[in-house]
């Protein structure tokens, strides 16, 4: 009897019907090759179920456990609702509330259309920053604090690590900016960032080898109207003194940035007094 | 904590392992891991109870990963230089350190194109029926099947080499 392949692997893999199950099984009896491979499936399968083991076995990162025993996000299901952060949103979201009394709600550009809208917009555009974006590590936990004191500082990832690596310093567009890029005294680039959204937070991330990791994450103030922002304008003043006890030289010009990220944010020891 | 995310919790170390699969670099998988938790929670009343939590969360971990995966390539459009993408990435490229602490059949794994990859490991370390895993990648069972005989062929081919196959 020869036995195809496919009807091998899905003997091994228990989805012939009882019957056929059986025919398999009496025809290894009396056909070494079949049953040879057979065997060779299951010591794939075996083999297999080793691969990446180890991570069985861990005690998951707490960030996760707490991901999944947190509270449940409230059911307004945001992400197919609105897109962060721009004009289609306009289109879908729900009727806008009627302004809130009391001290005029600042309004930002790109967000102008998102702000004073219901609160199941707002939950949408921090969902969606949480979770379409990855930067809920990075930019979005609440217990930030500037002294380092929560465990390792977070790599920035997704839409943060996206910003760092190809933004120019001051250009307004997407959901997070930068401000600043300047040198460490150890050479590495630093940049100091801010993503808007229901808690604006602004922070400082430098490059360690290939990633940004983020240094201070504060809560920031809701992005200031009317003014022309400068560079510095938006950062909050905890994040400019991180950066004061950081920096080496002055913050780079628009050439050394651009020079600095065509080579990839390597780090280039003692270039931080250099004047090029 | 409801039992929702009980069952969550409890599915933890397999949807790490599934996401290094798919991510391979283990701080990348613990992204697309939290990911997956965020939008399994937003997206519960989805779910319908009576049927496989795992396989709907591999299911939403896939459709997370393509979407991680598409704004990456995006990425490196910007940079056009796949030099300089590389130079900029995250830390999305495997590192040398992690492929050469990973076992042989790591290796083999990663190097199947990502559909074989994930049937291999849907039905081959996660134990899901082909329907299920045909359910899981939106794909017809044929689709599935297929997938799965190319990579176990591969992987055959690979191991044997390497003497961890007989």
């Amino acid at each position: 009897m020869t036995v195809p392949d496919e009807e091998v692997f899905a003997f091994v893999d228990g989805e012939l019907p009882p019957e056929d199950m059986a025919r398999i099984e009496a025809a290894m009896a009396t056909d070494p090759q079949l049953a040879l491979r057979v065997e060779t499936q299951r010591a794939l399968r075996r083999l297999l179920s080793g691969a990446h083991a180890g991570v069985m076995g861990e005690t998951p990162p707490e960030r996760l456990t707490a991901t999944a025993g947190g509270e449940a996000p409230k059911p307004v299901r945001p992400a197919e609702v609105i897109a962060f952060p721009g004009a289609k949103a306009k289109t879908k979201a729900k009727p806008p509330k009627p302004p809130r009394p009391g001290p005029r709600e600042p309004i930002f550009n790109k967000n102008a259309g998102a702000m004073g809208r219901g609160l199941g917009v707002w939950l949408g555009l921090a969902a969606c920053l949480a979770v379409g974006l990855f930067l809920g590590r990075a930019a979005m936990p609440p217990a930030a604090t500037l002294t380092g004191a929560d465990d390792p500082a977070p790599i920035a990832g997704g839409a943060l690590a996206q910003a760092l690596n190809e933004r120019v310093s001051g250009q307004d567009q997407g959901p997070v900016r930068i401000g600043l890029t300047f040198q460490n005294q150890a050479g590495a680039y630093c940049r100091t960032f801010r993503a808007d959204g229901q808690a604006p937070k602004a922070g400082v991330a430098c490059r360690e080898g290939r990633m940004w990791r983020v240094k201070a994450v504060v809560p920031a103030s809701p992005a200031q109207t009317g003014d022309y922002r400068t560079a510095g304008s938006e950062t909050p003043a905890a994040v400019l003194s991180t950066v004061d006890a950081m920096i080496a030289g002055a913050p780079l010009d628009a050439g050394a940035e651009a020079r600095a990220k065509a080579a990839g944010w390597k780090a280039a020891k003692g270039a931080a007094s250099r004047t090029d | 904590m409801d039992s929702f995310q009980t069952d969550m919790l409890a599915l933890l170390p397999r949807l790490r392992r599934m996401a290094r699969v798919m991510a391979w670099e283990p701080a990348d998988a613990d992204d697309l891991t939290q990911l997956t938790l965020e939008r399994a929670l937003l997206r519960r009343d989805q779910w319908r109870p009576g049927t496989r939590l795992d396989s709907w969360m591999f299911r939403i971990m896939r459709n997370a990963w393509i979407d991680e995966t598409r704004s990456r390539r995006r990425r490196s459009q910007v940079f056009g230089s796949s030099d300089l993408a590389e130079l900029a990435a995250d830390p999305a490229v495997p590192s040398l350190e992690a492929r050469l602490a990973a076992s042989a059949v790591e290796r083999a794994l990663d190097a199947l194109p990502e559909d074989q990859r994930l049937a291999v490991a849907l039905v081959l370390i996660e134990g899901l029926s082909y329907q299920e895993a045909a359910d899981c990648l939106e794909v017809p069972m044929g689709t599935l099947t297929s997938r799965l005989a190319r990579g176990r062929a591969t992987l055959q081919t690979a191991l044997t080499e390497q003497g961890a196959l007989p």
